[in-house]
């Protein structure tokens, strides 16, 4: 079982990886990614929300969606759980961790419309994951976010002082970085395989 | 009335250019990137989005009076997903060689940051005409950034348009194009291009 | 607190009216969505066969489902589908088996391999060879080892399970 879910784990964080190469979670890693700490914040938050996510409706999907025959209401479920958590995890840090929810600030509302969350978890079902596959499935993509937004985050610093053409300032040259993440993020592909 | 239909013709045409949602407000990116690896993907994907963006923002605005603000989000996000759905089912059943190709992003529809825009930022606050008019003019944007991607990435990456060869036999495609990193360099490349054309025009 | 409640109760309704919305489309769409699933898996079938058969059954071995043709009656082949260890994930290859036991024709039904490369293997100048070669001498496909053994696993597992289901009725 071990080695099987370490494949699992690093095929999503690493060769599957969510924003470089599945195109899931751009809004925020595009928007989010200009200093590092932010993207650290930011990371963390998916994490634990991707994680609580998942296994909250991979339950719902098995316990409740399919043994009542109600598998058309699969995306309504999956993200009226993904908001509701959100808006909890933010009732709950407030009162908790109140310092921690000032780090987060505005970025964790902002995870609802993440597409990288509800794609998670539908991913889970379309792959008939176990419910271990599933937590340890939504742990590695979590990570190849936050290893994605950090490592650009460190590059757009450096960005600043480097000669670039004036029509692609600013955004252009952001995705024509991206680009070459991207494709040095396609060569683990097929190191995971099946 | 002229200036009702200027305003009219003005919320339509809004978000064809101006504010073009990908190459402008910079939202709706995933889908774009991640579907535009032909012509015929990008096309389709451009209308199921308009549709359900028209009638989302028919929806939210002509429910406004049942919505108080402070639950509004949660509102939006069962309108939304209630159409994407819809859209999904009769995709399924009436196009299914379309839906295979489009494959997870369908639903994805349903966080397609330009739905979600949209209903917050205009169909809450405006009638019903006009915000069908945004939902079309909006959906026209996307729909011709993403073809336009999809075009260039069909052409270079298989040297075929609509699957038809154009390019000939002799032409070697540059499969990266149709792969993840290609998506990145042509949206790069694009909006640098935008940046350079209005530069040009300013002077 | 009674703010939450009113919150709740707009939002119960708004939400049972979207339930009641998308239950209209599932009845109405539910069938055909079906019929379409079937009619493709068995014009594929049909396809692999070589148009030997115009008649496709359904059949099942041991929770696995899998095709006859016939013709006239007659049985006229069989139809597994397979899948084998791609480079970017399972290969799912159907394949279409005469009553000689020999390979008909085989087709790749779904793959995520290399664009341009692996994925040659689901085109007719790789996939041809399972006509008139046995799997074991068909050739692979140059820098694209991982995907034509991956095609050649699937085709080499259905004809084990061809051997299994040969003679049910």
């Amino acid at each position: 079982m071990g080695p099987e879910l370490l494949i699992i784990l690093f095929s999503a964080m690493i060769a599957n990886n969510i924003i470089l190469i599945r195109f899931l979670g751009l809004c925020p890693f595009f928007g989010v990614s200009n200093k590092v700490e932010t993207s650290l914040s930011m990371g963390m938050a998916v994490l634990f929300v991707m994680t609580l996510a998942t296994t909250v409706s991979w339950t719902i999907y098995y316990f409740v969606l399919l043994p009542f025959d109600l598998v058309f209401l699969r995306t309504v479920f999956f993200i009226l759980v993904i908001a509701s958590l959100v808006q909890l995890v933010e009732i709950f840090m407030k009162k908790s961790f109140p310092v921690l929810y000032k780090a987060l600030g505005v970025y964790l509302p902002l995870i609802t419309t993440n597409c990288a969350i509800l794609g998670t978890a539908f991913l889970t079902v379309d792959y008939k994951y176990n419910l271990i596959e599933s937590v340890v499935f939504a742990v590695g993509v979590s990570l190849g976010f936050m290893l994605a937004i950090v490592m650009f985050a460190s590059m757009r610093e450096r960005l600043d002082t480097a000669p670039i053409p004036e029509s692609l300032k600013g955004y252009p040259i952001i995705f024509i970085l991206a680009s070459i993440m991207s494709l040095s993020f396609l060569g683990f592909a097929g190191m995971f395989g099946s | 009335m002229q200036d009702r239909i200027l305003y009219l013709w003005n919320t339509f045409y809004n978000g064809i250019l101006r504010e073009n949602p990908i190459l402008r407000l910079m939202i709706g990116l995933c889908p774009t990137l991640a579907v535009s690896t032909s012509l015929t993907n990008s096309v389709g994907m451009g209308l199921a989005t308009t549709f359900v963006l028209v009638c989302s923002n028919l929806t939210v605005s002509l429910i406004r009076p049942f919505v108080p603000s402070g639950m509004r989000i949660p509102v939006f996000i069962v309108v939304i997903s209630t159409f994407v759905t819809t859209v999904d089912y009769m995709m399924l059943a009436y196009l299914p060689g379309l839906h295979a190709s489009l494959g997870v992003f369908v639903p994805l529809i349903v966080v397609n940051c330009i739905i979600l825009g949209r209903a917050e930022a205009f169909a809450y606050k405006n009638d019903a005409l006009p915000a069908v008019l945004d939902g079309l003019g909006m959906g026209a944007g996307f729909l011709l950034a993403i073809s336009l991607m999809g075009s260039i990435r069909e052409i270079l990456g298989n040297g075929t348009l609509l699957g038809i060869s154009i390019l000939g036999q002799s032409y070697n495609p540059v499969t990266l194009m149709i792969l993840p990193p290609g998506a990145f360099l042509v949206i790069g490349f694009l909006m640098g291009a935008l940046n350079m054309m209005t530069k040009k025009g300013a002077k | 607190m009674k703010k939450l409640a009113d919150y709740a109760l707009r939002l119960s309704i708004v939400c049972v009216a979207a339930s009641g919305l998308l239950a209209l489309v599932y009845q109405n769409t539910s069938g055909r969505i079906d019929e379409n699933i079937t009619k493709e898996k068995l014009e594929k079938a049909r396809i692999v066969l070589l148009g030997r058969a115009d008649e496709i059954k359904i059949m099942e071995y041991e929770g696995t489902e899998y095709f006859r043709g016939f013709a006239e009656g007659k049985p006229a082949g069989t139809v597994i589908e397979t899948s084998g260890a791609g480079y970017g994930g399972p290969v799912r290859v159907l394949s279409g088996i005469g009553t000689d036991g020999k390979i008909l024709d085989i087709t790749v039904l779904s793959h995520k391999e290399t664009p341009g490369l692996g994925s040659k293997a689901a085109e007719p100048a790789f996939k041809d060879q399972f006509r008139t070669k046995s799997p074991g001498d068909v050739d692979t496909i140059t820098s694209a080892t991982i995907s034509s053994k991956a095609v050649i696993s699937a085709v080499e597992e259905a004809l084990v399970m061809y051997e299994k289901v040969k003679d049910a009725r």
